[in-house]
């Protein structure tokens, strides 16, 4: 019996080869939408949950109220880790880590700098499931004088792995020997890093502070087996407030598992971020596999006229309903896996650019359980595709069929509409996300910056700069490669530092909780960069000797201050008294989409780490890196000249929205595409069962054109109530996608009107081409059949 | 064998009743050779539709080896049709995706007959109306009186009691007419099968030994 379904079902897909090509090609595209989905979803879902004791690992949080406002972050001060071992047993090990460590490395002739390197405690080894290659954390390791490399490091600095014992030069001077090779980290853990120094190395270079007020590392634990993590947290809350009275912080330990998807925190706890994306996924990937389904039940229904006769035949000779229902079922499944097949090969095709477009490498392993859930995907999403046609075709009378009586649906197929109009209001509303996530985009990056990017560079202060950094402005200047240069705390589109606790004229206790962002300068930075001087002048340490305490503010900074005359005004931060001596425009370090924070510029007492400077429109740019180049080397032959451009890491911060904007297009498309492919197959169903209708208009005297219209209509109409259906939900994602960031665009009419006519233009060309054939069929074959 | 008493069918289009069927009474004895006349709409089809349990009627009772098949359920009606009906049509109605073998084969399939029993059965069919040699074609690789000798070959091939034939010549020349009329008479002889066919033709009608002629869905005579 499975044999004769099995024969017939092949042999009626070989028959209708448009149908079943658009069927299964339909399916296919779906389900690899869906796999590629779920392969990203299982990576996002990874992080950080391959470690052995997994569940035994919990990150250190704090949370306080900031500004009225409760908060929660991850940074927490370097002594809270020795400190909470002490004092709590269930803690048996414990691990501080800061990554983005960067050095420069020298090994005979090798130069490399590398930015991911981790400062880790030794529990670090004890509690994570990195397993070594070679060697381990040593006595040299504890005390400072070892590292340890991850293997590809390993290779990249000495060809080999087998390096236990080699030393390497760190930065210009200090020596260190490698204590082991560690395996390459795997890409799904938020503690990825080239190599592990030891928080002893930091110390030895006086990085190493005991402050309870300096949130500056995280803090992991690994709990005893079986502790109540809510008994746990409640002793643990007040441990900061117990060292310092001023401090009104609290901590909490969270699952290690949770803190790569609860990325952002509302309210003082962490329950957003990245797994509102895996959210979004979630349903896209459904929604895809849904549109598939209803493709493949349209297309299916279409060609029951078809299939009629032989379910009437069957019927007759003898056939039950279970019977035929099983027939179509099976059938259904068997493109469904099909369409599986084809599916894995597409994402096998596409997988390295999904994975180049998400920036993540992603892999292939779906062990068994994967393999079998897919399987029974696959199997559910035949039966479900396959049901309705299943129940629909068996019900069929046979006389009626027979007898050639059998009722045409012309005008029934608004089961099938139904159909139409849910593809085509989830196509409408991604559609929509798309326009809006990438006009947002743009509207933010024509958002003044507050400063002039065109031109600015900037390179860290690093090596014999810091001593050489007069000598080196000087022959810049002279050079006439630059017209400008100023040295700063950070790179101009990065923040390094903020506080609170400050004071000025007026302050009271409330404002001690209202943060501000540091910033530093010694001379020149209105010029260099560009910004907007509003009152008084730029801090210039050359010109006076007593701007090493000098401080300009912000506009925002000069109103939350409520400063009337803020020039000549003390401000208080850090026990170090600034004299105020200019106001400049907002400007833009942080996230384009934000709210932009008060700020105050501190003088050289402050410190720095970056120098900016203007090139000279004179020459071209490629004239002036030459020359500037030949001038860093001089001062700073440790190390390679590296140089970024302020506008080039500006567009990185638009990096997240635009691979979002990029993958909802994406999916748009396919979803649009799929719809389609069912828009083709109702319309070539539609001219099949109208043929004689067309038949009678033209002998009639119809045009082409007319007839064109007359099958064209319904469906534009179908579009129009897919437009008013998803109108109204796009709109609250919209609004709400746009509430999360206080800089962004609001909803355009324009974008509606787009959308619009973006789907009716893609239904009419899908439509028009069939029902052009059909138009064009003679009268005289259409109305010889009855 | 069957049993038609005041046997009515009816459509309603407002408050205008049209009979299909009036008051039909007729009783087939079991090896009868029956032939169904009448002009176009006269009710032939429905009649003999009724008769295979495909449609149903309004008012009357029919009785089908002596069981009141108006009381009986779809699945009983599906059983009894299954084990003694078999069917062919004016337009073959074979089964465009199967071979001939697979067609003639369908019904033992329906019927849950043991593969190797399947075969036998077949083969036996295919020998006796000489298309061994089209086994393997598929219906649209054969002439019209081919096809229709498939179809009676599946309509033999369960052995029902009775064969109901609705015009099975209709779309065939006179030769190819001839051939299957002449296989419905060996049928009724040789193997007792009841046969009632509608036909348009008198030569063919003359080979069963009754004939009713129907006009508007009264029986004439």
């Amino acid at each position: 019996m499975i044999k004769s379904y099995l024969k017939t079902a092949w042999r009626s897909l070989k028959r209708n080869k448009l149908f079943s090509g658009l069927n299964i090609f339909g399916l296919a595209i779906g389900m690899a939408g869906a796999i590629l989905i779920a392969i990203l979803l299982q990576h996002m879902l990874s992080y950080d949950r391959f470690h052995k004791q997994e569940d035994q690992l919990f990150m250190i949080s704090n949370r306080d109220k900031l500004g009225g406002d409760l908060y929660t972050w991850r940074y927490t001060p370097k002594i809270l880790g020795s400190t909470l071992a002490s004092e709590r047993p269930e803690i048996q090990n414990w691990t501080r880590s800061r990554t983005g460590q960067s050095f420069l490395f020298t090994v005979g002739d090798q130069k490399i700098q590398n930015k991911n390197g981790n400062y880790v405690d030794p529990g670090f080894f004890k509690m994570f499931s990195f397993p070594m290659v070679t060697g381990g954390p040593n006595k040299d390791w504890d005390a400072g004088t070892g590292i340890i490399l991850a293997s590809s490091f390993a290779k990249a600095l000495f060809g080999r792995t087998d390096v236990v014992g080699q030393t390497i030069k760190l930065d210009t001077s200090s020596l260190v020997t490698v204590s082991g090779v560690i395996k390459d980290m795997p890409e799904n853990t938020d503690l990825k890093s080239d190599y592990l120094l030891s928080w002893a190395y930091a110390n030895r270079f006086g990085e190493v502070d005991s402050s309870w007020g300096n949130n500056s590392v995280q803090t992991y634990v690994k709990l005893q087996k079986g502790t109540n993590l809510s008994a746990f947290n409640q002793a643990i809350r007040d441990v900061t407030k117990s060292h310092r009275d001023d401090i009104t912080t609290e901590i909490y330990a969270e699952p290690l598992k949770n803190v790569f998807l609860y990325s952002e925190q509302h309210n003082g706890k962490f329950d957003s971020g990245r797994i509102v994306v895996v959210r979004c996924l979630a349903v896209i990937g459904f929604l895809l596999l849904l549109i598939a389904c209803i493709n493949f039940m349209n297309l299916s229904t279409a060609q029951s006229e078809r299939r009629a006769r032989e379910v009437g035949v069957k019927k007759v000779i003898g056939a039950s309903r279970i019977r035929l229902i099983a027939q179509f079922l099976i059938e259904s499944v068997l493109l469904s896996l099909f369409a599986f097949i084809i599916a894995l090969g597409i994402v096998l095709l596409v997988l390295p650019a999904f994975g180049n477009l998400v920036e993540t490498k992603l892999s292939w392993h779906f062990g068994w359980t994967g393999w079998l859930i897919a399987l029974a995907v696959m199997v559910i999403t035949g039966l479900i595709a396959g049901s309705y046609p299943a129940f629909y075709l068996s019900s069929f009378a046979p006389v009626k069929v027979l007898k050639g009586s059998f009722v045409r649906m012309g005008g029934k197929i608004s089961a099938r509409s139904v159909l139409v109009v849910l593809q085509f209001t989830v196509a409408i509303i991604l559609i929509l996300t798309t326009i809006m996530i990438t006009q947002d985009i743009r509207y933010v990056q024509n958002r003044d910056t507050g400063y002039n990017q065109s031109e600015l560079v900037f390179s860290s202060l690093n090596g014999n700069l810091r001593k050489n950094y007069p000598a080196l402005k000087n022959e810049l200047l002279s050079s006439g490669a630059i017209t400008s240069m100023s040295r700063n705390m950070s790179p101009i589109t990065q923040r390094f530092s903020d506080g609170w606790g400050m004071t000025w004229p007026g302050s009271n206790k409330a404002d001690e909780k209202t943060d501000f962002v540091r910033y530093s300068s010694d001379a020149d930075m209105v010029k260099t960069m560009g910004m907007h001087l509003v009152k008084g002048r730029d801090i210039d340490i050359y010109k006076y000797p007593g701007d090493s305490t000098a401080m300009m503010l912000t506009q925002s900074a000069v109103k939350a201050m409520r400063l009337k005359n803020p020039i000549g005004a003390i401000v208080g931060d850090n026990d170090t008294k600034w004299h105020v001596v200019g106001v400049i425009d907002d400007f833009i370090i942080e996230q384009p989409f934000d709210k932009i924070q008060p700020m105050v510029i501190e003088g050289p007492d402050s410190w720095y780490s970056t120098i900016h400077y203007r090139l000279n429109p004179a020459h071209s740019v490629e004239q002036n890196l030459a020359t500037i180049k030949q001038v860093f080397d001089k001062y700073n032959m440790d190390y390679p000249f590296e140089y970024h451009f302020a506008d080039d890491t500006y567009a990185t911060k638009f990096k997240e929205n635009k691979k979002l904007g990029q993958l909802s297009m994406l999916f748009a498309g396919l979803t649009i595409f799929i719809s389609c492919l069912g828009l083709f197959g109702l319309i070539t169903y539609m001219a099949e069962t109208k043929t004689k209708e067309i038949g009678v208009r033209k002998v009639l005297g119809a045009s082409v054109a007319g007839i064109i219209g007359l099958l064209s209509k319904g469906f534009v109409k179908l579009i129009i109530i897919s437009f008013v259906i998803a109108v109204p939900i796009a709109y609250y994602i919209m609004h709400r996608w746009l509430s999360a960031s206080t800089y962004s665009i609001s909803v355009q009419w324009w974008w509606f009107v787009i959308t619009i006519l973006i789907a009716v233009i893609i239904a009419i060309l899908t439509v028009s081409f069939q029902a052009m054939k059909a138009a064009r069929v003679s009268p005289v074959k259409s109305l010889k059949t009855e | 064998m069957i049993e038609l008493s005041h046997l009515s069918k009816w459509v309603k289009t407002g408050s205008l009743q049209t009979f299909l069927l009036k008051d039909i009474n007729i009783t087939i004895n079991k090896g009868a050779f029956v032939s169904i006349m009448g002009p176009s709409g006269s009710g032939k089809s429905t009649l003999l539709n009724v008769i295979g349990m495909l449609d149903d009627w309004d008012e009357g009772q029919y009785l089908f080896m002596g069981e009141e098949v108006g009381k009986l359920k779809e699945r009983a009606k599906q059983a009894l049709h299954k084990d003694h009906i078999g069917f062919v049509f004016q337009a073959y109605h074979l089964i465009d995706e199967l071979t001939v073998y697979e067609n003639i084969e369908t019904p033992l399939l329906y019927q849950d007959i043991k593969s190797a029993e399947r075969k036998a059965i077949v083969a036996d069919m295919l020998d006796r109306f000489q298309i061994v040699g089209k086994k393997d074609l598929f219906p649209a690789q054969l002439s019209g009186g081919q096809q229709q000798l498939v179809g009676i070959a599946r309509a033999l091939v369960a052995k029902p009691d009775l064969i109901l034939a609705d015009e099975p010549t209709g779309n065939l020349n006179s030769k190819q007419g001839e051939e299957i009329m002449e296989i419905f008479t060996r049928l009724n002889k040789e193997d007792g099968v009841t046969i009632i066919q509608v036909t348009h033709s008198e030569k063919n009608a003359a080979y069963g030994d009754r004939i009713i002629n129907l006009l508007d869905g009264r029986i004439e005579s």
